[in-house]
């Protein structure tokens, strides 16, 4: 590659670098500029005068990222709703995790400390009563809070406007 | 020939004449650029930027398709784009509308001034 060669797929690269759009149109972009590049030149066109027209690097980029912008496809606004439900059934489930560890935390303390009635009885009762069965709602709020954030970061990604 | 009001004319317009460039003959990004700034007398001088959504639009939409031309000789591969015959048709009809529009403008532009 010559020196000319390699300072143009120096300013190529540094063009490229600095776009801020999703990689697929960057590298829709990146193919026609430097075919445009290429056509340019094969116009008998010097380097100097195809940076000149086209900018320094940042100023190539700033105009593309502005003008691509519109075009760039929009994230779905869905995607909050998917964070809400995460953010709704994950703190429901660290409520009931508290709960636990509090309730937990009391009864190996009364029964430590051997309070009468309180490590059976009633404090056990409602303990059991509490985790007996299949913790269905935990179930579903814990597939609920994976849904919200898999969707959420899925439909981060950018849709057709 | 940045003021709002030429810039949304020339927005309007210029799709339409992409379009018709890429049906006249297959071509590439610079040469429509140039032909757009020569046949304009430079009221359309446009920059890389402000032509590839042009382009992408009418390529998501049928109307022209892109493909690599391996250069004859030594000239280097470029990206050429070349109308769809969903594409010729499309051109045509918004020749037409412009036709329309155009004509109803200057005919509203006229009937304005006589009062």
């Amino acid at each position: 590659m010559t020196a000319q060669e390699k300072k143009m797929k120096k300013y190529v690269n540094a063009v490229e670098r600095r776009l801020n759009l999703p990689r697929s149109i960057r590298a829709r972009v990146m193919s026609d500029f430097a075919s445009d590049i290429t056509a340019r030149r094969e116009a008998g066109k010097s380097d100097d005068e195809i940076y000149a027209e086209l900018g320094t690097p940042k100023d190539a980029a700033a105009d593309l990222n502005a003008q691509m912008a519109e075009f760039t496809y929009r994230k779905s606004p869905w995607r909050f709703l998917c964070l809400a439900a995460a953010l709704f059934s994950g703190g429901y489930l660290l409520y009931q995790l508290l709960v636990v560890v509090l309730l937990l935390g009391v009864l190996r303390q009364s029964s430590s400390i051997g309070i009468i009635g309180s490590a059976d009885g009633p404090t056990a009762i409602f303990v059991t009563a509490t985790y007996s069965g299949f913790p269905w709602s935990y179930l579903f709020f814990g597939l609920v809070f994976l849904a919200g954030i898999t969707g959420y970061f899925l439909l981060r990604k950018c849709k057709r406007p | 020939m940045e003021d709002r009001f030429s810039r949304e004319i020339k927005k309007g317009a210029l799709e339409m004449l992409v379009l018709k460039l890429v049906c006249e003959k297959p071509t590439y990004g610079y040469d429509l650029l140039s032909r757009l700034k020569e046949s304009s007398d430079r009221w359309l001088t446009l920059k890389e930027g402000t032509l590839y959504p042009i382009l992408y639009r009418l390529e998501d939409e049928g109307f022209i398709a892109a493909q690599w031309q391996t250069g004859e000789g030594r000239t280097a591969p470029k990206k050429m784009y070349a109308a769809t015959e969903k594409g010729q048709t499309e051109c045509h009809r918004r020749m037409a509308v412009w036709g329309e529009f155009t004509a109803i403008v200057d005919q509203i532009l006229a009937g304005g001034n006589a009062q």
